[in-house]
C-alpha cells in the first residue's frame, strides 16, 4: 500500500509495514495539530509582547489597625515586565510577596495579566499615599492606606477558621530562605502564666498557631486541649492576626486568647490540638517541560515551555490534613484547702472586689427597691454565685438575677452583677444589712470573705401584709377616691361608675381618617395663607392697578354715554364718549389719561387722526360752548364712537 | 372667493360687536352699583356673626353637658352585678363578668381599673399590673389606677418606674384627648388664616397673639402624641419565670428569664412568638400568650 500523504511519507517508511501505518498516522496527526496550537499561543505571546501595557494598583483592605499588614496589588495588562520600581513611603515597610500570572482568551483575543503583590505593614498610625509606581513605562493611580490605632478587643477582619487562607508574610529576604526547616512550616505555642495552679483556678492562655510564608492552609477547627485535667473557655472563632518574625523567618500568626481551668489536682501535662488543613501542588509526572522526550530534539526545547504557566496547568493541588501539636507543658495543680473554709464559699477562685447599691433610698412600705450587688475582679466567674438577701421581718425578697459583663476576650476578667428586688414590709429608718461573698485568694493561698457596707433607708407609711389589704365595700352612687396623691399602702377601692367606653384602646391619632382629615386641614391652611398672599401682592401691583383703573374709567365712561344716548344729552354724550375714547388710547399708548389731547393725538397719528379728532374737538365744544348745529344725531355718533374705539384696538 | 367672505361674515356674526359690549359693560356697570350699595349699608352696621350660628353654638355648648351627664349616669346592669361579686369575695365571677363588659362595650378606664383590682386579690399580679396599665392608658391622671399599679408591682417584685416631673405633666391628658385638642387648635389655626380678610379688621393684633398660641398648643400636642407613640408597643409578662429563647421556638435555647408582672418592649411576632426587649437591653423571644400588649394590636 502507497502512502499518499507527503507529509508523513518519511514516517511511514521509517516504521515499516503498512500494517502500522493508520494508527501511527492519526497519532502523529494529533502530535502536529497539538504542535500548532502550541506555537500559536507562542505567536499570541510574541504579539501581546509588543502590546501597550494598562497597569493599576490597588490596596487591599484600604484600612487597617496598626500591627497588621495589608496587600498591594500592581497589576499590568501585557507582557511580561521589570519588577515596578516601588518608592518608599515613611512609616511604611513594603516587601515583595510574589507575582501570579494569568492568559485569558476573550473572543480569540490573548489576554495577559500579571500581578506583582507586596506586603505593606505600617509602624505608625495615620493616614499614608503610596505614590504613583512606574511600570513599563505607565504609572498606576496613587492609593490611600488608613491605619488606625491598634484596637485591644478581637480583630473584626480577621478570618472565618472554615476558609483562612494564611496569605504569604513579607520580606522574603534572601537571609531568611534557610533560617526554616521544612518541619517549620507550621507550628502551635500555648503561652499560660504560671506553671502551679488551684483546682478551680482560671488562668488566662494565649494559643498561637504560626503558619510559614507562602504556606497555603485552611483551618480544620478550633485548638482543643488533650488532656481533661484541664478545661477551657470557649475560643473565638476569629482569631486574632499578625506577622511575626521568628528565627528571621516571617510567619503569619493566628492567636485565639482564652482562659484555662484546673479540674482535678495532681501533676499533669498540657497539649493543644489544631487541626489544619495543607494545600500542596503537586508537580505532574512529567518532567518540567511537558513535551520534553515526546517530541524530536529540538521541537519544544524552547524555555518558554519551562513556564510556570504549564505548571499551574498540568500540575495538581491536593489537600492535605495536618495536626498542629503543642510542645507537652507540665503544670501542678494544688487542691483548695479544707481548713478555714467559709461556710458560704462556693467555688469562686481569684481575686475579686464587692460593691453594692440599693435604690431608691427612699421608699413606702410595699415599694419595691432593687439591691445590686456588683463583684469585679478576675477568676472564675462561673462560680461565683451570691445567695442575695434573705427574707426577713423588715424585707420581702425576690431570686436574684446575675449578668456577667467580661472586659476581657478569655472571660477572665470583670465584673458580675446581681439584682435583686426586696419590698420593705415596715415603715421608719430601715437597714439593708451586709452581703458577704467568700472566694479562695491562689496569689494568698487562703479564702478571703468580704462584705459589703449595710445601706439606710427611709420608709414611709405602716406596717402591711398583703394577706390582709382589704377592699371597701362599693358603694352604689360614689366612689371613694384617695384623698391625697402620696403613695398608699392599701389597695385603692373599686370605682362605682362604669364610665365612657372605646371599642379600640389604640389612639385615635393612627387612624387613617384622622391622619387625612388633619393633612385636609394643614392643606386648607396652606391654600388660604397663598391665596391670601396671592391676593396682597396683586392688590400691590401697579400696573395691574393702572390696568385696572383705566378699565373701570372707560366702562363708567361708555355707560354714562350710553344713558346720555337714550336721554338725548348730547353735551354729556361728547364728554363721556372722549372720556372713554381718552382711557382707551391711553391705555394703548401707556400714558396717563390727562397726557391724552387733540395736540397728542394728532402728533402720534401724524395728523390722520380723522374723526377722532373731531369727536375731541366737539366734546371740547361741548364743555365750553355749545354744541354745533346737526350734532344731536346721537344713534349716528354712537356708531362713529364705536368705530373709533375699534380703530384704536388696531393702533 | 365668495365662500371666503362668507365665512368671515360668520364670525364677524359670532363674535360680539362693540354695541353689545357696551350694553354688557352698563349691565356690569349697573351691578357693581348695587354692590357697591349693598357694602356701604352693610358696613354701617358692622361685622357680626349670622344669628343663626350664633344659635346653633349656643343650644350646642347647653345640650353638651346634659348628654355627658345622661351617658354617666345610664345603668350598667353588668357592672353593678360584678361590682357585688367583688365586694363579697367573688373575685373569679367578678373578673369574668368585667372581661365580657370589655368585650361587649369597649374598654373603659373604671371597668379595666376594677379588672386590675380582681387579679390583684387572687395574685395574679401580671393580669393586675396589665389592667392598670390599661386604665392609666385612657385615664393617665388616675391616682387610684398609679398607685394600686404601684402596690401590684412591688407584690411582683418588679421595678416601679417613677415618672419624671414632666411626665406628670404629659399625663395630664391621655392621648386620644391631647389628638383632639391638637386637631381642634390646628383647626382653629387654619380657620384664621381662611377668614383673614373678614376677622383681620376686627381683631387685629389679637388675631396675632391667638395664632401664636394656637401654634404653641399644635407643637405641645404633638409633642405629647411622639411621647404617647413610644408608649405603644409595651407588653406585660403574665406568668412567672417566662422564658425568653434565643429563637422563635419552643425547642430553642433559653437566653434568660422574665418576672410576672415586667414590662416589656414589645417587638415583631413569628408565629406563637413576640420579640421582646427588657429595660437593660437584652431581648428574646417570648410565647404570645405570657406576653400582653397593653394596647391592643
Amino acid at each position: 500500500m502507497k502512502l499518499n500523504c507527503p507529509i508523513f511519507g518519511r514516517f511511514a517508511g521509517a516504521y515499516g509495514g503498512p500494517s502500522h501505518f493508520s494508527t501511527r498516522c492519526v497519532a502523529l496527526r494529533v502530535l502536529v495539530m497539538a504542535a500548532v496550537m502550541i506555537l500559536a499561543i507562542r505567536a499570541t505571546a510574541l504579539t501581546l509582547r509588543s502590546s501597550p501595557h494598562d497597569v493599576t494598583a490597588s490596596l487591599q483592605p484600604s484600612t487597617i489597625q496598626l500591627g497588621q499588614t495589608a496587600q498591594l496589588a500592581v497589576t499590568v495588562q501585557g507582557d511580561r515586565v521589570d519588577t515596578p520600581d516601588l518608592p518608599s513611603v515613611k512609616g511604611l515597610q513594603i516587601g515583595p510577596v510574589g507575582e501570579s500570572t494569568s492568559m485569558q482568551s476573550v473572543n480569540g483575543n490573548m489576554h495577559n495579566t500579571i500581578t506583582y503583590l507586596y506586603q505593606v505593614r505600617p509602624t505608625r498610625q495615620g493616614t499614608f499615599t503610596l505614590p504613583s509606581i512606574a511600570v513599563a513605562g505607565e504609572r498606576t493611580a496613587p492609593v490611600v492606606l488608613k491605619v488606625l490605632h491598634k484596637a485591644t478587643g478581637r480583630s473584626r477582619g480577621s478570618p472565618a477558621p472554615g476558609n483562612l487562607r494564611v496569605p504569604p508574610p513579607a520580606f522574603n529576604t534572601p537571609n531568611d530562605q534557610g533560617a526554616a526547616s521544612a518541619g517549620e512550616m507550621a507550628f502551635l505555642r500555648v503561652l499560660i502564666p504560671k506553671r502551679r495552679l488551684h483546682v478551680g483556678e482560671m488562668i488566662p492562655v494565649t494559643i498561637k498557631a504560626y503558619f510559614r510564608a507562602g504556606l497555603n492552609a485552611t483551618l480544620n477547627g478550633l485548638p482543643t486541649l488533650s488532656s481533661d485535667a484541664f478545661t477551657l473557655n470557649k475560643l473565638g472563632d476569629q482569631p486574632d492576626e499578625t506577622t511575626e518574625v521568628v528565627r528571621g523567618v516571617p510567619y503569619t500568626v493566628l492567636t485565639w486568647s482564652s482562659a484555662l481551668a484546673a479540674v482535678k489536682a495532681g501533676d499533669y501535662s498540657l497539649g493543644l490540638d489544631l487541626p489544619v488543613l495543607v494545600r500542596v501542588r503537586e508537580r505532574s509526572a512529567h518532567a518540567r517541560n511537558p513535551f520534553q522526550g515526546m517530541l524530536p530534539q529540538g521541537m519544544f526545547n524552547d524555555p518558554f515551555f519551562d513556564d510556570s504557566f504549564f505548571d499551574n496547568f498540568f500540575g495538581s493541588v491536593r489537600e492535605k490534613p495536618m495536626t498542629l501539636r503543642t510542645d507537652p507543658l507540665k503544670l501542678g495543680v494544688l487542691s483548695l484547702p479544707t481548713e478555714n473554709r467559709p461556710d458560704d464559699f462556693s467555688g469562686a477562685v481569684g481575686q475579686f472586689t464587692l460593691r453594692s447599691e440599693a435604690t431608691p433610698t427612699h421608699v413606702a412600705v410595699g415599694d419595691p427597691v432593687t439591691l445590686k450587688v456588683e463583684v469585679t475582679g478576675a477568676g472564675n466567674f462561673d462560680r461565683v454565685n451570691l445567695p442575695g438577701l434573705q427574707e426577713s421581718d423588715v424585707w420581702k425578697t425576690y431570686r436574684a438575677n446575675s449578668t456577667f459583663d467580661p472586659t476581657d476576650d478569655a472571660g477572665y476578667r470583670g465584673t458580675k452583677t446581681f439584682e435583686q428586688a426586696i419590698v420593705p414590709q415596715k415603715g421608719g429608718p430601715q437597714e439593708v444589712p451586709a452581703i458577704h461573698f467568700s472566694y479562695f485568694d491562689p496569689d494568698l493561698g487562703r479564702y478571703v470573705t468580704q462584705s459589703t457596707k449595710s445601706i439606710h433607708m427611709v420608709v414611709t407609711g405602716v406596717a402591711v401584709s398583703p394577706a390582709v389589704a382589704t377592699i371597701a365595700p362599693p358603694s352604689p352612687t360614689t366612689s371613694v377616691r384617695p384623698t391625697t396623691s402620696a403613695p398608699k399602702a392599701t389597695l385603692a377601692a373599686d370605682k362605682a361608675e362604669a364610665g365612657s367606653s372605646v371599642r379600640d384602646l389604640r389612639p385615635v391619632f393612627l387612624s387613617p381618617w384622622f391622619i387625612g382629615v388633619q393633612g385636609l386641614i394643614i392643606l386648607a391652611a396652606a391654600a388660604g395663607l397663598v391665596g391670601l398672599r396671592f391676593r396682597e401682592r396683586r392688590r400691590h401691583d401697579p400696573a395691574l392697578h393702572r390696568r385696572r383703573t383705566a378699565r373701570s374709567a372707560m366702562e363708567t365712561s361708555l355707560a354714562r354715554m350710553e344713558n346720555a344716548a337714550q336721554t338725548g344729552n348730547a353735551s354729556v354724550f361728547f364728554v363721556s364718549a372722549r372720556d372713554a375714547l381718552r382711557e382707551r388710547l391711553a391705555s394703548r399708548w401707556h400714558i396717563p389719561s390727562t397726557a391724552v389731547t387733540i395736540s397728542e393725538i394728532d402728533r402720534r397719528l401724524n395728523g390722520d387722526a380723522g374723526e377722532l379728532h373731531e369727536l375731541f374737538a366737539l366734546a371740547d365744544r361741548a364743555a365750553y360752548a355749545g354744541l354745533p348745529p346737526g350734532a344731536e344725531q346721537l344713534d349716528q355718533w354712537k356708531c362713529i364712537v364705536t368705530e373709533q374705539l375699534k380703530h384704536v384696538e388696531t393702533l | 372667493m365668495s365662500h371666503q367672505n362668507s365665512r368671515k361674515e360668520a364670525a364677524s356674526e359670532r363674535r360680539p360687536s362693540l354695541e353689545q359690549k357696551i350694553r354688557r359693560l352698563v349691565r356690569s356697570y349697573r351691578a357693581a352699583e348695587r354692590r357697591r350699595q349693598r357694602k356701604k349699608s352693610k358696613s354701617t352696621r358692622g361685622h357680626r356673626p349670622p344669628r343663626n350660628l350664633c344659635w346653633l353654638i349656643g343650644l350646642a355648648l347647653n345640650l353638651l353637658p346634659l348628654a355627658i351627664m345622661a351617658a354617666a349616669v345610664s345603668p350598667n346592669p353588668d357592672f353593678d352585678q360584678a361590682l357585688a361579686a367583688s365586694a363579697t369575695g367573688h373575685y373569679d365571677q367578678a373578673a369574668r363578668i368585667y372581661s365580657r363588659i370589655l368585650t361587649e362595650q369597649g374598654y373603659s378606664a373604671p371597668v379595666l381599673y376594677n379588672l386590675g383590682n380582681t387579679f390583684y386579690h387572687q395574685g395574679q399580679w401580671g393580669r393586675a399590673i396589665l389592667n392598670y396599665e390599661r386604665a392609666l392608658w385612657l385615664v393617665p391622671h388616675d391616682a387610684d389606677a398609679a398607685a394600686n399599679l404601684r402596690l401590684a408591682q412591688g407584690q411582683a417584685g418588679v421595678p416601679v418606674a417613677i415618672p419624671a416631673p414632666w411626665e406628670t405633666l404629659v399625663h395630664l391628658f391621655s392621648a386620644n384627648t391631647i389628638a383632639w385638642i391638637g386637631s381642634a387648635a390646628l383647626l382653629m389655626f387654619a380657620l384664621s388664616w381662611l377668614v383673614h380678610r373678614r376677622v383681620q379688621p376686627v381683631w387685629g393684633r389679637g388675631l396675632r397673639a391667638v395664632r401664636v398660641c394656637l401654634c404653641a398648643v399644635v407643637l405641645l400636642a404633638s409633642a405629647d402624641l411622639v411621647y404617647w407613640w413610644t408608649r405603644l408597643d409595651r407588653a406585660v409578662i403574665l406568668s412567672a419565670d417566662t422564658p425568653a429563647h434565643v429563637a422563635p421556638a419552643a425547642a430553642a435555647d433559653v437566653s434568660f428569664s422574665l418576672n410576672e408582672g415586667q414590662i416589656v418592649d414589645a417587638g415583631k411576632a413569628h408565629g406563637d412568638f413576640r420579640l421582646v426587649r427588657t429595660a437593660d437591653g437584652r431581648s428574646g423571644w417570648v410565647n404570645r400568650n405570657r406576653a400582653a400588649l397593653i394596647v391592643s394590636e
